[in-house]
């Protein structure tokens, strides 16, 4: 049995679904992402593992424990909250203590249990301010620090760094990988940052409307969505309608343009389905260079993104979006030109 | 406009004139309770005495209605807080949708005139398991209900000040329960609010006259039933008696809100880091 099993549970607030047979289970120090825009259900499902909203359907095991009505303070489940949420009153080093001073543990355990913190987190100079003279990401560092204190058996982010400035995010997202890695605690992570899920979590659980859409590893997630939804939300996409023409070979054809695919189960003659391609599967290429499937279309937007240049290119009455590395000894092709370019046959992903 | 260190004339003007109506009467009050003869038409006492303090504090009887008022005052205004304290915050914290009714009820006794919020008064107390009509216990009754709205009002504010239900929530993660949080999160982060509450409670029940005087009559004289007295026979006793509430009220003030600074802990400005 895993470590936190979420059993098939259900949530309504006055006949609004908000959580629909939502089943799933984290290994003991597994990083878990529940990923979805906002309304999926994430945040319900995250506050009924915390204990702060009670399923009408289901059970929650922890542990081998059902903790379904256990109230939120006998959890012992560390929670750190969007809003940081750090008391007032309380100074950085105070709020770290509180949970260890509820527990009446001994003085000595408790200074030295939040000097270690306070040291992990890197924030020993300012432990005596108040909330209110710390910065977001100080606040949020020391919530994260006041959450580990109680040595908790699951530790629930909800949407932690959707407050803060873009540079620190990506900062604070290394560090609670890191210090969840280090401590090896067992964390499930709501956001709707696709980027922050694919690149913290072991496991993403991708909702929408109240329901799990998809289960996997980044990888599986961004490379193989089973759904339409979940290659709409991971990522940007190009969508081509296709009509199966020859399942042996696995070709296709998009507008009667034929197209060489993955010959695969799911693919039935004169079937039409949905494929998906990543803007950076496809290829953009030279002059004189041959590649299976390969077109040309008119270039009519050239978006700059540092690292990446992404084409938006008119081909079959589609607009194909292509993504290339920023090389900078290439030419990079110019709105209104016309280029080639080529989409692998394993590009092609056909959706369900 | 001409200026005096960034503050223009008329500016100064309209704070002169603001500051003199309201200190006017009390600087009138105050020369009077301290004047000997004042002749009509002199524009300030031809003497000073200071005999009319001398005579109010060798009078026993004022002595005790000034205790008796701080007291039963003091007394209404901690029940009052045991009461709203825990009522307003499981309100905002867990029925928030029955705020606006809860709003409304706590509304009743302000809004009804003295006269019927006696009456109604004397008719529950005077017959069991309450027949406390015509003690002081029923002023202690009616004092708590009238503070009641004012109070809930103030700390329920304050409480919306705060984000209560993620604090809590918090709180709750950390092991602790609705108790711990109560006292340990809560109660601190609306002090303020707290300390205006009873405040403003105590100065006004201090000042209650109505409901006193029809509730007792004449039996448990408090500080307003003597002062309503001392002005119909002497003004002089009045003013001494006006000054001595103003002081009352300054000092009770000053001292809570220097034991809750103890208390709470002085904040220092330390500037933010980044």
């Amino acid at each position: 049995m895993s470590y936190l099993c979420v059993e098939s549970i259900s949530k309504r607030f006055s006949n609004i679904i908000a959580v629909e047979n939502v089943t799933f289970n984290v290994e003991k120090g597994n990083f878990i992402s529940l990923l979805g825009p906002s309304g999926c259900g994430k945040t319900t499902t995250l506050r009924m593992i915390a204990g702060f909203e009670l399923p009408d359907e289901g059970r929650i095991i922890l542990n081998e424990k059902d903790i379904t009505s256990l109230p939120p303070n006998k959890r012992n489940i560390g929670m750190v909250f969007q809003s940081y949420a750090l008391f007032p009153n309380l100074t950085a080093y105070e709020n770290i203590a509180y949970g260890l001073r509820i527990r009446k543990l001994p003085a000595r355990f408790i200074k030295e249990k939040v000097d270690s913190l306070l040291d992990l987190i890197k924030l020993t100079n300012v432990k005596d301010h108040y909330p209110y003279q710390l910065s977001g990401g100080q606040q949020q560092r020391v919530a994260l620090a006041r959450a580990l204190a109680i040595e908790p058996d699951v530790l629930l982010l909800d949407e932690p760094l959707s407050a803060l400035d873009a540079k620190i995010r990506v900062v604070l997202r290394e560090e609670i990988r890191e210090l969840q890695k280090k401590l090896k605690i067992t964390t499930v992570y709501v956001t709707h940052d696709q980027e922050e899920a694919l690149s913290m979590a072991d496991l993403v659980v991708v909702m929408n409307q109240g329901r799990i859409e998809q289960i996997g590893t980044p990888w599986e997630i961004y490379n193989n969505p089973k759904s339409a939804f979940v290659a709409n939300f991971v990522g940007q996409l190009n969508s081509l309608k296709g009509k199966v023409i020859d399942t042996r070979e696995g070709i296709i054809e998009v507008n009667t343009v034929p197209i060489r695919s993955i010959p695969s189960s799911i693919l039935t003659a004169n079937s039409e389905l949905d494929f998906m391609c990543r803007p950076e599967n496809v290829k953009i290429l030279t002059r004189d260079e041959k590649e299976v499937n390969t077109f040309e279309g008119k270039v009519i937007k050239v978006i700059f993104a540092g690292s990446i240049i992404r084409f938006l290119v008119e081909w079959n009455s589609y607009n194909l979006y292509i993504d290339t590395f920023n090389q900078r000894v290439i030419d990079i092709p110019r709105e209104g030109e016309r280029i080639r370019f080529s989409i692998p046959p394993e590009a092609l992903v056909p959706l369900r | 406009m001409a200026k005096v260190k960034g503050i223009s004339i008329l500016e100064i003007l309209i704070l002169f004139f603001f500051i003199t109506y309201l200190l006017l009467p009390i600087l009138a009050i105050i020369i009077f309770s301290i004047s000997d003869t004042w002749g009509v038409g002199d524009p300030l006492p031809r003497s000073f005495t200071l005999k009319w303090y001398i005579n109010s504090f060798m009078n026993k009887d004022l002595l005790i209605s000034i205790g008796r008022s701080m007291f039963i005052s003091f007394i209404s205004v901690i029940i009052g807080l045991i009461i709203i304290l825990p009522t307003a915050y499981i309100v905002r914290c867990n029925l928030r949708s029955l705020e606006p009714l809860v709003r409304f009820f706590t509304l009743f006794p302000y809004v009804l005139p003295g006269v019927i919020l006696a009456l109604g008064l004397i008719q529950i107390y005077s017959k069991p398991p309450f027949p406390i009509a015509g003690t002081i216990y029923i002023l202690l009754f009616a004092y708590i209900a009238i503070s009641l709205p004012f109070m809930y009002f103030v700390i329920s504010n304050s409480l919306q000040s705060i984000d209560v239900k993620t604090l809590t929530e918090a709180s709750q993660s950390l092991g602790a329960g609705m108790i711990d949080t109560f006292f340990r999160v809560i109660i601190p982060n609306i002090t303020p609010g707290i300390i205006n509450a009873s405040l403003l409670t105590f100065a006004g029940l201090l000042g209650e006259y109505t409901l006193v005087n029809l509730l007792l009559g004449a039996r448990f004289k408090t500080l307003q039933v003597y002062l309503y007295t001392a002005m119909n026979t002497e003004g002089h006793t009045a003013s001494v008696l006006t000054v001595i509430y103003f002081i009352m009220v300054s000092i009770v003030s000053f001292v809570v809100i220097r034991v809750v600074r103890g208390i709470i802990g002085e904040k220092k400005e330390i500037p933010v880091l980044k």
